[in-house]
C-alpha cells in the first residue's frame, strides 16, 4: 500500500508561520475546546443545564404574557423577537469573546504573564481563554424564540426588513464585543472587584431582552446616547416591527447601529491598551 | 452549642474578606432589580391587582427577591462539600466531633447572615429610595419577616445540602446542582413572582419547599399573611426544614458508609 501523504496538523502549520490575530484565537479556542471535551460527560450535564437555565428565563416572559397581552407596546411576538434577538447576539458574543471575564482569576494566580510572554497577539488568546462547547445551548431558546416571533409577528415584509435581521445579530455581536473588551481591561485594573462589570454584560443582556421603552425617558436615553446597547436590538428592530421610538429620535438611528458600534470599541481598545500599560507584573 | 455559633461566626468573618465581591454583587443586585421593577410596573399598569398585589407590592416584591439572593444562595449551591470532596478535605471534615449536617448548616448559617448585611440591604435601600415601595410601619411585621427569613434560610440549606451530598455518588456536582438552581430560581419566585403564575402551577408552587425562599417571607412582608396565616407560613417551613434535614441526614448516613479516604 503507498504511503498517503501527511497533511501538516493544525498546530505544526500554526508553528511554520507568524500567526495572525484569527489564527491564533481558532488554536486557542481549539486547544480549549479539546480540554473542555476531556470532560465529556460533565460537558454534557453543564450544556443541559445552560439549556434549561436559558428556556427558564424565556418561560418567565411567558408567564408574565399569560397576565397582559402587551408590554411596553409590544405585544407576545414582537416581545420573543425583540427577547431572541438580544440573546441571540449575546449569547454568540458569549461564546466568541468571554475569555476576558476570567482574566482576574489570571491576574491573581499570576498566570496572565504567560499570556503576555507568547509571540502572538494578547486580544485573540484572551478572548478564546478557557473556550467551551457549553456556551452552544444558550441559543437554542434564544433563535428559537426569534424565529418563532418573527413568523407570528405581523412584519411588513420588504427586501431592507429581512435584511435588518441578521444585520441586527451582527451589530449586536459586535456591541457586546467592545463590551466584553472593557470587561478584559477593567479584570485588569481591578482584579478584586471583578463582578462589578457584570451588572454591565449580564445587566446589559438582560435590559436588552425588554422593550427599552419600559425604562423611562432617562435610561432611554442613557442607552442610546451613553453606553449604546439600544443598538444591540432595540433601534434595528423598531424599524424591523415599524414601532416608532418613543423618544423621538430621527428615523436614521435606526441603521446608526455600526457608528455607535466603532465608537464603542474605539473607547474599550483605548481602555485595553491603558489597562495592559498598568499592569505590573508581580514577577512570578 | 456553642461551637456551633463559633462556627457561624467564623463562616461571617471568612466572607467579610470579600469585599470586591461582595460590591460587585450589590451593585448586580440593585441594576437587576431596577429592570425587574420597571418590567413589573408596566404590568401591573395594566392590570392594577394580580393575586392580591398592586404595584407597590409587585416592586417591592423585586426588591425583596432581589435581596434573597445573597441568603437564600439561589443561584448557585454556596456549600463548599462539592469542592472538599474532590480534593479530599471531606475527610476532614467527617474526622470533626460535631455532627456533619449541623457543621455545614452553621457555617451556611453565618454565610447567609453576611449576605444579609452585605448584600441585601444596600440594594433593597436604593430601590426603596428610586421606588414607591410597601413598607410595614407595624414593627411585629418586622420581626415576623426576619423568623420567616430565617426559616427560609433553613429550608434552603437544607435542599443545597441534599443537591451537594450528591457529589458522594457523583464526584461531579455540576449536573445535580445545575438542575436544583434551574428548578429553585423558578419555584421560588425569583425569576418572576409567584402570583403571575397560572392557576395550577401558581398553587403546586405554593405547596413546593421553594416557597419558603422568596414567596413566603415577602407575602409576610407584605402583609398578605398576618395573624394566623403567619403561624401557619411557619409551620410550611418549619414542616419542609425537618423533612429535608431528615433527608439530608438519611443521605450522609449513605455516604459515610461510602466515602474512602485515601493517604493520610
Amino acid at each position: 500500500m503507498a504511503e498517503q501523504p501527511v497533511e501538516p496538523s493544525f498546530e505544526r502549520r500554526f508553528e511554520q508561520r507568524t500567526p495572525g490575530a484569527v489564527a491564533t484565537y481558532l488554536f486557542t479556542a481549539r486547544m480549549w475546546g479539546r480540554s473542555a471535551m476531556q470532560y465529556r460527560a460533565s460537558l454534557v450535564l453543564v450544556m443541559v443545564n445552560s439549556l434549561f437555565m436559558a428556556s427558564l428565563e424565556l418561560l418567565g416572559i411567558l408567564v408574565v404574557f399569560g397576565n397582559v397581552s402587551t408590554l411596553g407596546g409590544f405585544s407576545l411576538p414582537e416581545a420573543l423577537y425583540l427577547y431572541g434577538t438580544a440573546q441571540a447576539a449575546f449569547f454568540t458574543s458569549d461564546l466568541l469573546f468571554t475569555g476576558t471575564e476570567y482574566l482576574a482569576v489570571r491576574i491573581r494566580m499570576g498566570t496572565f504573564d504567560s499570556l503576555l510572554i507568547r509571540p502572538v497577539g494578547m486580544l485573540p488568546q484572551v478572548f478564546a481563554d478557557q473556550f467551551t462547547p457549553r456556551r452552544l445551548t444558550p441559543m437554542i431558546p434564544a433563535f428559537a424564540a426569534l424565529i418563532v416571533g418573527l413568523a407570528k409577528a405581523p412584519v411588513h415584509w420588504t427586501l431592507l426588513r429581512a435584511a435588518m435581521v441578521p444585520y441586527t445579530l451582527l451589530v449586536g455581536v459586535v456591541v457586546f464585543g467592545a463590551v466584553w473588551v472593557l470587561v478584559g481591561a477593567f479584570q485588569i485594573v481591578a482584579a478584586d472587584a471583578s463582578e462589578v462589570m457584570n451588572s454591565v454584560t449580564y445587566g446589559g443582556q438582560f435590559m436588552t431582552s425588554y422593550p427599552l421603552a419600559l425604562y423611562g425617558r432617562n435610561l432611554m436615553l442613557f442607552l442610546t446616547f451613553g453606553l449604546p446597547l439600544a443598538y444591540v436590538n432595540w433601534q434595528p428592530t423598531l424599524y424591523v416591527l415599524d414601532h416608532a421610538d418613543p423618544l423621538g429620535t430621527p428615523s436614521f438611528l435606526r441603521f446608526a447601529g455600526p457608528l455607535f458600534a466603532a465608537a464603542l470599541w474605539g473607547v474599550a481598545l483605548l481602555a485595553w491598551r491603558a489597562a495592559l500599560r498598568h499592569h505590573r507584573s508581580t514577577g512570578s | 452549642m456553642v461551637v456551633y455559633a463559633l462556627i457561624s461566626r467564623q463562616a461571617f468573618r471568612r466572607y467579610l474578606t470579600y469585599r470586591g465581591a461582595m460590591v460587585g454583587g450589590v451593585l448586580a443586585n440593585t441594576v437587576f432589580g431596577i429592570i425587574k421593577a420597571f418590567i413589573m410596573m408596566a404590568v401591573w399598569r395594566q392590570r392594577p391587582s394580580i393575586g392580591g398585589y398592586d404595584v407597590a407590592d409587585a416592586v417591592t416584591y423585586v426588591f425583596l427577591a432581589q435581596a434573597m439572593i445573597g441568603p437564600m444562595s439561589t443561584l448557585n449551591n454556596g456549600l463548599d462539600i462539592p469542592a472538599r470532596i474532590r480534593s479530599g478535605d471531606i475527610g476532614t471534615d467527617l474526622f470533626r466531633p460535631c455532627d456533619f449536617q449541623a457543621y455545614w448548616l452553621a457555617n451556611d448559617l453565618g454565610r447567609a447572615a453576611f449576605s444579609v448585611l452585605g448584600r441585601s440591604v444596600v440594594p433593597f435601600v436604593i430601590g426603596a429610595l428610586l421606588f414607591h415601595l410597601h413598607l410595614p410601619t407595624d414593627p411585629r411585621v418586622w420581626a415576623a419577616f426576619v423568623v420567616a427569613l430565617f426559616l427560609g434560610t433553613v429550608v434552603s440549606f437544607a435542599l443545597r445540602y441534599l443537591a451537594a451530598m450528591s457529589t458522594f455518588w457523583l464526584l461531579d456536582e455540576k449536573g445535580v446542582v445545575g438542575m436544583a438552581t434551574v428548578v429553585t430560581s423558578f419555584f421560588s419566585g425569583m425569576i418572576v413572582p409567584l402570583v403571575l403564575f397560572p392557576g395550577w402551577l401558581g398553587q403546586l408552587a405554593r405547596l413546593l419547599p421553594f416557597a419558603a425562599l422568596v414567596q413566603l417571607p415577602a407575602d409576610v412582608f407584605l402583609g398578605k399573611r398576618s395573624g394566623g396565616a403567619v403561624g401557619t407560613g411557619y409551620l410550611f417551613e418549619i414542616g419542609w426544614a425537618v423533612a429535608l434535614l431528615l433527608a439530608g441526614r438519611l443521605v450522609t448516613r449513605r455516604a459515610r458508609h461510602r466515602v474512602v479516604v485515601q493517604g493520610g
